[in-house]
């Protein structure tokens, strides 16, 4: 049970959603928006947040979206886990949606979790892999952008303002894919202490774009990661041998010259976490030159 | 647009019965079917999403009644272990010995309903991922395991 008293705001638009927010945050109240709720009741029992107005976003039908136009698929951000993962239109989404056990998936949404306030926000992988495009319902109404400009670290959202959907190019959605997730002891319900996920987008030499979480303190896509991955597939490439991976790329250099610290916390020391991730880049690279069945692809 | 504040009276569908209820908006839904509705199967056991001993159907589908907030539930179908008119199945529990302290069996039992629904023959993976939601303290999964696999083509 929540201690605190609470007003639950359900609307049926958007426009109904922000302009409650922007009337419960001039009043000076703490207002969340409320969609699958896993996250929010929970800390709202063990009083980590305190919200006084909740705005119940689950049931507007622009976020229930599971949809196709001519160009992209589109995720509106209130379809639970296990919707994505029956749709299975994006199949390394619905990949990285296998977390967590299965009733939750059945509320966790897709909008609380990549815009949750855990750390991992695992679903947002194969975004940012994609170069997806997000929708915002905002002051002036709604708007689209590329996820490289809104998500740093997470989504950074002007007050009130709604992940309406994710879009990927259908093109994307079928690429060969790559997917490591590593836990402690190997717990499939268990936080990751790294997920890795590649998406080979085929343009070319360079087409492998990389995405991890849990590795450091909030996901990220990094220029430099996709670089030396794509040296090294190509390195593999020419030789034609998988093992040149584990030799050439990523040894203690490779790591140690990211500009971004590994997360250290009680669950796993950074030292563990890199020796994971290079774990981790190394079984992606086999598993996508797996799929390959041998032939290079270039 | 629906504004729930202080004490509000709404309509459940719980078990295939309307039934009024006054709740707090902060209300979760595993306290109303306890503290209002009188349905203790489902158990108040972590509260924190992680044992599986509040599992309800909701629309059918599996969920933690400890996650979800009452008033978010109005129109959707809500049904309970007490719901679960699924004999073959409770036998088999029995059957099998499913259940030591029978803390957390409700939970298993509306958890292993819907897996049925969903898979009439599940394989061993499959049930196998369908329960990890639920955590037995006793640690009578063996006994579970089989009681599912007695009830296949039962149920």
């Amino acid at each position: 049970m929540i201690p605190q008293n609470i007003t639950y705001i359900r609307p049926d638009t958007l426009k109904e959603a922000w302009d409650a927010w922007q009337t419960a945050h001039e009043q000076g109240k703490e207002v969340y928006y409320l969609n699958g709720g896993t996250e929010t009741v929970t800390y709202a029992r063990q009083n980590k947040i305190h919200p006084q107005v909740l705005i119940d976003i689950s049931r507007l039908p622009e976020l229930r979206q599971l949809a196709e136009d001519d160009a992209d698929l589109v995720f509106g951000t209130a379809l639970t886990l296990h919707e994505l993962i029956e749709a299975n239109t994006f199949p390394l989404l619905s990949r990285c949606a296998s977390i967590v056990d299965h009733t939750v998936r059945n509320k966790l949404s897709l909008g609380g979790n990549v815009a949750g306030r855990l750390p991992y926000r695992e679903t947002v992988l194969p975004f940012l892999a994609a170069d997806a495009e997000v929708s915002i319902y905002g002051a002036q109404g709604l708007r689209r952008q590329p996820i490289s400009e809104v998500f740093s670290k997470r989504f950074n959202l002007e007050g009130g303002e709604i992940l309406v959907d994710l879009r990927v190019n259908k093109d994307m959605a079928r690429f060969p894919w790559a997917y490591v997730r590593k836990t402690r002891f190997g717990q499939p319900v268990d936080y990751p202490l790294v997920t890795l996920v590649f998406l080979d987008a085929g343009s070319g030499r360079r087409g492998i774009r990389c995405a991890v979480s849990g590795a450091f303190a909030a996901p990220l896509r990094h220029g430099f990661i996709d670089e030396t991955v794509n040296e090294a597939w190509i390195l593999m490439d020419e030789k034609d041998a998988p093992e040149h991976f584990k030799d050439l790329s990523f040894r203690h250099e490779f790591v140690e010259s990211l500009d971004v610290p590994f997360l250290q916390d009680q669950r796993a020391s950074a030292e563990y976490r890199s020796f994971l991730f290079r774990e981790a880049l190394r079984e992606c690279l086999i598993q996508l030159w797996n799929k390959y069945e041998g032939k290079t692809r270039l | 647009m629906k504004i729930y504040e202080d004490l509000v009276q709404i309509t459940l569908r719980v078990n295939g019965e309307m039934r009024q209820v006054a709740v707090r908006p902060a209300d979760t839904l595993l306290y109303t079917l306890r503290e209002n509705l009188g349905l203790t199967g489902a158990k108040a056991g972590c509260e924190n999403g992680d044992c599986g001993a509040c599992t309800v159907l909701l629309d059918g589908k599996p969920v933690k009644s400890c996650m979800v907030l009452t008033v978010s539930t109005e129109g959707q179908e809500i049904r309970t272990a007490e719901g679960i008119d699924d004999e073959g199945l409770k036998q088999a529990f029995i059957d099998e010995q499913g259940f030591q302290c029978g803390f957390c069996t409700p939970g298993f039992i509306v958890n292993s309903y819907a897996l049925l629904k969903a898979h009439p023959e599940p394989d061993d993976t499959t049930i196998k991922d369908w329960l990890q939601s639920n955590i037995c303290r006793c640690t009578g999964y063996e006994g579970i395991h089989r009681a599912i696999h007695r009830a296949i083509g039962k149920s």
